[in-house]
């Protein structure tokens, strides 16, 4: 793998690593304000579910899009 | 919440039912998501096609898709965040309405029953008469626009309901 190659895949990591974080903290910020509207006792209103299971879902993908384009450029023939 | 506020503040009306945003809103970012997916699939093949013929064209390739799918990746993920996140809660005195989209817009509205004076349901289109979604408009005292809310799924519940919520308060407060 070239070298510019390499470096912007580390950099396209870095940066969609940020990405993730900063959306995940805004997700939770704004899920604590929410709280404030409708309670400790109706927190299940505001964190169903899905929104636990998609934010997993989310550093998932995160995590292991950029391993995937590892494999399929290494999976070219050299 | 602050400690002061926290004592404060009065205990929270009960929640009566949540509403969020129909899944027909889904459909727009799922197909924009695989079909970026599909087409990116199909210029990595053809970048490994042309691999051994033009090296750096199947590099450009690769690399313009990879970042394009990282972008696809990230705005599928806010949009699921937004339906989930998006929510209309019915409480024993008030509407609250949570206009979300992280990153970009955090809109809250706090209706309290006593200032609604009409509400009217509006479903348009095969699909909403189909799967019974539409959009609810609240005339509300002093508020100089109308309240707008899109895709609102069984809009003839949802209106009954604050109706029958209404009516129960004026009832409760007269009785007083």
């Amino acid at each position: 793998m070239p070298l510019w190659v390499f470096l912007g895949f580390i950099i396209q990591t870095i940066l969609s690593l940020m990405i993730m974080i900063w959306v995940e903290v805004d997700v939770s910020h704004i899920v604590e304000s929410q709280k404030q509207y409708v309670g400790e006792e109706n927190i299940r209103f505001v964190t169903p579910f899905s929104l636990q299971l998609f934010r997993l879902l989310y550093l998932l993908v995160v995590i292991l899009f950029p391993w995937l384009m590892l494999l399929i450029f290494n999976s070219f023939p050299q | 919440m602050s400690p002061i506020l926290e004592k404060l503040a009065p205990p929270k009306n009960a929640i009566i039912k949540a509403v969020g945003n129909h899944w027909v809103t889904l459909v727009a970012p799922i197909i924009f998501f695989l079909f970026t997916w599909g087409i990116c699939i199909m210029l990595f093949v053809l970048s490994r096609d042309i691999y051994e013929t033009d090296y750096l064209m199947s590099l450009g390739i690769f690399v313009v898709t990879s970042w394009v799918l990282v972008i696809a990746n990230h705005i599928f993920f806010i949009f699921m965040f937004k339906w989930i996140q998006s929510l209309l809660l019915i409480t024993s005195k008030d509407v609250i309405d949570f206009d979300v989209i992280p990153l970009v817009r955090y809109d809250v509205g706090i209706i309290g029953f006593y200032g609604i004076q009409e509400m009217e349901e509006q479903i348009h289109g095969f699909l909403g008469k189909i799967l019974n979604y539409g959009d609810i408009y609240m005339h509300v005292v002093w508020h100089p626009t109308v309240r707008e809310f899109k895709y609102v799924p069984d809009p003839v519940g949802f209106i009954s309901l604050v109706e029958t919520l209404k009516k129960k308060m004026d009832i409760e407060k007269d009785s007083k």
